[in-house]
């Protein structure tokens, strides 16, 4: 017979025992999980991360194709199964634009920014985004983000496009302060850039800064002294800042060089009617000022009449020119004139440009306050 | 025999038998085997489940991947509820359905008792049925197979049925846990739908399952929420309004959603039993059918909740999305598929919400935010309506999306919702389908009436209380006047303690009858000290008076006011409990005739 003691401790051995193994094996089985999990969880990424792709191949073909619509359904599916991939999400974005459906795509780039808010390529294409939304501001704020982003190997070449991207935003709604700003620095890009120089030169006249203009425009003349487009460059700068016989000399060489140029034979033209109605040219006669004076005033009041208000400044003018004679008298009188034809285009509602613009009294006037 | 033990005993190193000793001491501490056992339960029952999310959507990826033939999207789930119809009727009877109910039947039902094989075949079954585009969910078989991991593991090391009984809503908590990334909701469901008692004294052990089994899934998965959502937030107060209408709407498609899924199981279980085995087949054609022309009904279909949170779905598709997949669940989980409502109910949700976000937005585009928000708000509405728990609700749409933002119009919808399923159903589903089972399993309503029933409803008069100086004679005479065989006793300073008739009896018959009743209440102990004298106030349940009367052997026990225990507010007697109760009694007139004197 087994004492009571023995038994008792038989049962209890074979209870622990089975207890023991039990911890025993669980601990077991969940080493084996765990791996059969992380084998699983491999495959599984590997998998999805293959899907994600093709999904995002098609995309691109079918945004290629101008499906837009077609496109973002793909970039969604790639999305969908890799979140952390932002050139999925980006793509999705940019589809979404492309298609129109601008609120969604600003709800999917937004989302985006949240993750990667410094990356230059997610904020330019919020930038479009709100651009096509007509909010120029916040779209200006994200340009921004974009130029001091953060970008690839080619970050140089990345923030320059958006750069002139913005650039682009701002000459098209005349910010001129603004675009200057943007332009300034790339003033001193490479000299053998002509392409980005002309560019350059082109906007820089936009931006109100001709000095810039033809400093570019000259130095492709050095280069290719037939470029007829930085001739007419140089001619417009010129005429910006009223040097209207310089602006001509460059006008004229320009359309020798590409004659039958409409816009240029226009420019020429005005820069022509300039020079005849200038009243600060030198080597002519007092009468001659005082009638190009007369002249002057008589055309800013034919320009403004039109768009502007009876005002007792308008009734004055009209009573000076009725009063003074068209021919002969003083230096004084014709100094007199101009200043009042100054005063009037300083004092024109902006009405009056959008109706009929005058650019020779605009060139002239440019002349005149220098 | 005898011997072999003896010698195998003798034959065992003396570390074995420390070893042994310190085993069955672990064993016998149940605080100790709780913490250890929730850790293992967690860690393991996270990595099946983990295991079976991974299979199941990987098979799904290559049954009908999204590029395939239409064709695929009708014979998949036809053959998928063929062999899985064919297996759960063959191999695994009790793995067909949610999970959810066979879990409770076990608590409640089978001392815990989950077989090996159940757990096995709802891996398998589940897997083939989710994958083969079978419109149901994955996280009522996850619990289901997480409680039966933990009732396995808890008989083999031979505890108790009590201890089984408390090990399954742990493994039920720690597959919640990792289904659905949400390790609080994981806890409040168990509790909450589980154990229908949130109160329930395994809270530690259900939180550290949950917690490990969470912290298993970012091991191996990452910290990937389960759906990405964008920072919604009210935009007006009045958008308020919006959210009401959405739990209205969500409340009333919950209601049509479960009328027509229990509508359709009692039709199914008409049909006869040998047609058992291809019922599942009519699911996996509906859904195939559906799903050639709508391939966004098939599975469990998260990445259209993403969608629809990304208000990324057309108000058409929205729509269609919703009602197809009302269909398509109701008819596959009642044909008897292997698979849960849980995430159909989140899916529907999201998309009832998308669709009212979308009119909404349309008709108050300045003062509403998108459809994402209304789809997530919708999701939880759903669920509260359809799974009828509200709190877990909430907490699981804050931890799947982890958006905080948008809560207070979540409660707002969640509980019109509930209050709208809770009175047009008035069965919440788990409880409907158990009954349809035969299965009477526990639930809220009946605790809630013993909870109503309040010691204030058969509160009575105290009689005058006898003073602590007065002689046990005069107490005798007085008590024997009354009908209490139970009698307060107070001093200068208010109730001091009870007395029992039969204590005062028994002191005159050994010749004390000049000693006071002070006396008489050191000698049992029975003076007012704290908390040692037994009382109740007016505010406890019912059920505690009678608890404690059966604890303590007095048929009548003091109610005493909250603010200071020595005020006597009256008393409560058996009487009066039984007769709150509604019990009727023998014997009216005694009243004390079960006191334990």
């Amino acid at each position: 017979m087994t004492s009571p003691s023995a038994a008792s401790l038989g049962d209890r051995l074979a209870s622990a025992s089975m207890f023991m193994g039990t911890i025993l094996g669980t601990i077991v089985l969940i080493g084996v999980m765990l791996s059969l999990d992380l084998f699983l969880a491999r495959v599984d990424s590997r998998e999805s991360a293959r899907h994600a792709a093709s999904e995002y191949s098609a995309g691109i073909r079918l945004l290629q194709q101008g499906r837009a619509n077609d496109a973002a359904e793909r970039f969604g599916a790639a999305v969908a199964i890799n979140r952390s991939n932002v050139n999925y999400a980006l793509a999705l974005g940019e589809a979404q634009l492309d298609d129109g459906r601008t609120s969604e795509a600003e709800a999917t780039i937004k989302a985006l920014l949240d993750r990667a808010g410094n990356d230059g390529a997610v904020n330019l294409t919020m930038a479009h985004v709100l651009e096509h939304q007509n909010r120029l501001q916040e779209a200006k704020a994200y340009y921004h983000r974009a130029i001091f982003g953060r970008w690839g190997a080619d970050s140089t070449i990345q923030r320059r496009q958006a750069r002139f991207e913005l650039i682009e935003l701002l000459a098209g709604h005349g910010a001129g302060g603004e675009l200057l700003a943007e332009l300034l620095p790339f003033e001193e890009t490479p000299a053998d850039s002509v392409a980005l120089r002309r560019r350059l030169g082109h906007l820089f006249n936009l931006a109100g800064s001709p000095g810039r203009a033809a400093n570019m425009f000259r130095d492709l003349v050095r280069r290719d002294p037939t470029d007829a487009d930085a001739y007419a460059g140089m001619g417009d700068a010129a005429l910006a800042m009223g040097n209207l016989k310089t602006a001509r000399a460059d006008l004229a060489e320009a359309l020798r060089l590409n004659p039958g140029s409409a816009q240029l034979e226009r420019r020429l033209a005005i820069a022509d009617t300039a020079l005849s109605l200038d009243p600060t040219a030198r080597g002519i006669t007092a009468a001659q000022r005082f009638a190009r004076s007369r002249g002057l005033l008589a055309r800013t009041l034919a320009m403004i009449s039109p768009c502007e208000a009876p005002s007792p400044l308008l009734d004055s003018i009209v009573a000076l020119l009725r009063r003074s004679p068209s021919t002969g008298t003083s230096e004084g009188d014709a100094e007199a004139l101009v200043g009042r034809a100054t005063v009037l285009w300083n004092a024109k509602p902006a009405r009056c440009d959008r109706a009929a613009p005058d650019e020779v009294l605009q060139v002239l006037q440019t002349r005149l306050a220098q | 025999m005898d011997s072999t033990v003896q010698s195998k005993n003798v034959a065992r190193p003396a570390w074995y038998t420390h070893a042994a000793d310190l085993l069955e001491n672990v064993r016998r501490r149940e605080d100790r085997l709780a913490l250890i056992l929730s850790l293992l339960i967690g860690a393991l029952v996270g990595l099946v489940v983990v295991a079976f999310i991974l299979l199941t959507g990987r098979l799904a990826a290559h049954m009908y991947p999204s590029s395939g033939a239409a064709w695929r999207r009708i014979v998949v789930p036809v053959l998928g509820a063929l062999v899985t119809g064919g297996l759960l009727f063959r191999f695994f009877p009790d793995a067909r359905g949610s999970g959810i109910p066979q879990t409770r039947a076990a608590i409640f039902i089978n001392e815990g008792t989950i077989s090996f094989r159940t757990i096995l075949g709802k891996f398998v079954c589940c897997s083939m049925s989710l994958a083969s585009g079978i419109a149901l969910g994955r996280e009522g078989p996850s619990v289901h197979i997480g409680s039966g991991i933990a009732s396995v593991i808890a008989r083999r090391l031979g505890l108790s049925a009590a201890q089984v009984r408390w090990l399954v809503p742990v493994g039920a908590s720690a597959a919640l846990a990792a289904a659905f990334n949400t390790p609080i909701a994981a806890v409040l469901f168990s509790l909450e739908e589980i154990m229908g008692d949130l109160h329930a004294p395994i809270l530690g052990s259900v939180v550290l399952s949950s917690t490990t089994s969470w912290m298993v899934l970012h091991l191996v998965l990452g910290d990937e929420p389960l759906f990405h959502v964008a920072a919604y937030h009210l935009v007006a107060p009045s958008e308020l309004l919006i959210y009401s209408a959405l739990g209205i709407v969500g409340g009333l498609g919950a209601v049509a959603f479960v009328r027509l899924l229990l509508w359709l199981r009692t039709a199914f279980r008409r049909l006869p039993r040998s047609t058992i085995w291809i019922q599942p087949v009519v699911g996996g054609l509906c859904v195939g059918v559906f799903g050639f022309w709508v391939p966004a009904v098939l599975g469990v279909g998260y990445d259209q909740v993403d969608r629809a949170l990304s208000s990324d779905l057309a108000l058409r598709v929205l729509v269609s999305l919703a009602i197809l997949k009302i269909i398509a669940t109701s008819v596959c989980y009642a044909s008897g598929n292997a698979g849960g409502i849980f995430g159909p109910s989140m899916f529907i949700g999201a998309m009832i919400g998308g669709a009212v976000g979308h009119v909404a937005h349309a008709i108050f585009p300045e003062t509403t935010a998108g459809p994402g928000a209304y789809a997530l708000v919708g999701m939880g509405t759903a669920f509260a309506g359809i799974i009828r728990t509200p709190l877990t609700s909430v907490i699981m749409i804050f931890e799947v999306t982890r958006n905080y933002s948008i809560i207070v119009p979540l409660m707002i919808s969640n509980l019109i919702a509930f209050y709208i399923s809770q009175h047009l159903q008035r069965e919440p589903i788990y409880a409907a389908l158990a009954r349809q089972d035969g299965l009477h399993l526990p639930h809220g309503a009946p605790r809630q009436v013993a909870t109503k029933l309040q010691v204030q409803t058969a509160l009575q008069p105290s009689p005058v209380p006898l003073r602590l100086d007065v002689p046990v004679a005069e107490a005798h005479r007085r008590m024997m006047g009354g009908s209490f065989r139970s009698w307060p006793a107070e001093d200068e300073e208010g109730f001091a303690g009870m007395i029992r008739l039969a204590d005062v009896t028994n002191a005159i018959a050994q010749g004390r009858a000049t000693a006071t009743v002070r006396d008489l209440l050191d000698d049992g102990d029975h003076r007012a000290k704290g908390d040692s004298v037994p009382h109740v106030h007016s505010d406890h349940p019912l059920g505690l008076a009678l608890a404690r009367m059966g604890a303590t052997g007095h048929s009548v026990l003091p109610v005493v006011s909250r603010a200071n225990a020595r005020t006597l507010v009256g008393v409560v007697t058996l009487h009066d409990v039984l007769d709150a109760y509604g019990v009727a009694h023998q014997d009216d007139s005694s009243e004390d005739s079960q006191d334990h004197d």
